[in-house]
């Protein structure tokens, strides 16, 4: 038993070496897999899609901010339902802009012009709401994305607050932090926010930068700035991160995606401003499902979702 | 001493103005926004300038870097709130341009747009455009449907100037 310990020790040790290295695999680059949408209001059809989500199933639901609604896809882009129609009650939107799908498959929408965030179920079904018109905690000055944490807090930016806000899952009120500046932790119409572990990504889109925070909302890095070149932006105005702890940057004015590792190291871009496939017209959101590899990017200029796949090297 | 004249000028027509045209009303508003650069700050922008009295429609061009707003029909969009509202929302107000159904009239030899609502009139530019219009009207109060560029000249240390209308086009109804 004793002899054979080694042997065995080596063996699990040798197999844990090539899981951590295939699960730590570089990216070599994305394919374009597939498109759909269009300028109009039919369903299946944009009219400025502005966000796009995943649930766990790997449905893709589409915030179609022109017209004040909801849709939801499968994977390959079939048509499954929408919800939605200008306004301010229930289930009615007033530009509708970054949603998220929490682990308990609840969709939650902020909306810029009401100043709220709805949630729903998976078939548009209304849960509930909170939020109204102002700067106070729990208030919001067009509220553009939500982010839904591990532990099931919400993070949601207020654009014209400056300020990211957190709240239990059913809208309680938590903390915030931010404030407007162009210093290194102050932001300036943030747009959207992700977590890359207990680490706080904010897409800070007029500072043209991404910002890190602790969980406390104290800033620990930060890079980018306006720009056309690698680590570059114009507009800032989404953030994604996968598995590997790549962090996504959508670069809404050069018609791009830039990928970062989790320092902020460069590592590669991919498109190009266009209609043709796999080239952006302004892009404004970005969603990863990982377990797939698969990218989807909400092409806003150009009324359509993209589909991308990783490359591994 | 001009620019008190034009102000007392404003202020006479917001009080005293009372013969109003029931049809004439400011249609549509078209005003450059510097510095309009994605979506979100286009739906921020929208969202500002909806709160603003009487407007009913807001469309926000980003790549023109436009922004229309159309009237509700019981009341004409309070056009100096604009500006402001633009700035507030971190933009920079670029040229107005103004169509609207009104009279051309006059007050203290002053050539006058009156158009409906809050108690609306602008000052018109004379000029050729203007002097134009005032031939072929030949004395009759009819309504004219106007497009026109709207300039607000506020000289240092004066309050602001009421709008000056340099009429570009028209028709007589």
């Amino acid at each position: 038993m004793n002899r054979r310990f080694p042997a065995f020790a080596c063996f699990w040790l040798a197999l844990w070496l090539m899981a951590a290295g295939c699960s730590r695999h570089e990216l070599a680059g994305v394919e374009f897999v597939a498109q759909w949408g269009g300028e109009g209001s039919a369903p299946g059809k944009f009219y400025e899609p502005i966000g796009v989500a995943l649930d766990a199933e790997g449905n893709v639901y589409i915030a179609d901010a022109g017209n004040n609604r909801i849709q939801k896809f499968a994977e390959d882009g079939e048509f499954l339902t929408e919800w939605g129609k200008p306004g301010n009650g229930e289930g009615e939107f007033d530009r509708p802009i970054h949603l998220a799908v929490s682990s308990a498959d609840l969709v939650y929408v902020p909306e810029y012009g009401n100043d709220r965030v709805q949630v729903f179920d998976r078939n548009g079904q209304f849960q509930f709401a909170w939020g109204q018109t102002g700067a106070n905690a729990g208030e919001f000055d067009a509220p553009g994305a939500v982010y839904i944490d591990a532990n099931g807090r919400v993070l949601v930016t207020d654009f014209y607050n400056h300020r990211i806000q957190i709240f239990e899952v059913q809208g309680k009120f938590l903390q915030e932090f931010g404030s407007e500046g162009h210093e290194f932790g102050k932001l300036y119409y943030p747009t959207d926010v992700a977590m890359d572990g207990e680490d706080i990504l904010v897409a800070d889109a007029y500072n043209h930068r991404i910002q890190k925070f602790d969980t406390t909302g104290k800033p620990l890095a930060s890079w980018g700035r306006q720009g056309k070149a690698a680590s570059e932006f114009e507009v800032a105005n989404a953030i994604a991160v996968d598995r590997q702890h790549r962090i996504y940057v959508v670069d809404f004015d050069n018609h791009r995606v830039q990928a970062f590792d989790a320092a902020g190291k460069f590592l590669l871009q991919f498109g190009r401003q266009g209609s043709a496939n796999g080239q952006f017209n302004h892009p404004t959101d970005i969603a990863i499902d990982a377990k797939k590899g698969i990218i989807y990017v909400a092409d806003w200029g150009n009324h359509r979702i993209q589909k991308f796949r990783m490359m591994k090297r | 001493m001009k620019t008190l004249k034009l102000f007392a000028l404003f202020a006479l027509l917001i009080f005293s103005w009372s013969a109003k045209p029931a049809s004439a009303q400011v249609e549509q508003i078209e005003m450059r926004v510097d510095g309009l650069a994605c979506p979100f700050c286009a739906y921020g922008l929208e969202k500002k300038l909806k709160e603003i009295k009487g407007v009913e429609k807001v469309t926000v061009y980003v790549d023109k870097g436009l922004v229309t707003l159309k009237s509700r029909k019981e009341g004409a969009i309070m056009i100096d709130r604009l500006e402001p509202v633009v700035k507030d929302a971190g933009f920079t107000p670029g040229e107005i341009k103004l169509i609207a159904v009104g009279k051309i009239g006059q007050l203290q030899g002053a050539p006058m747009f009156e158009v409906s609502g809050p108690e609306m009139a602008f000052v018109i530019k004379n000029d050729a455009q203007y002097e134009k219009l005032r031939a072929e009207l030949n004395g009759m109060h009819k309504l004219v449907r106007v497009t026109g560029r709207l300039a607000q000249e506020t000289p240092q240390g004066h309050h602001a100037h009421p709008h000056i209308l340099t009429i570009q086009e028209y028709m007589i109804k």
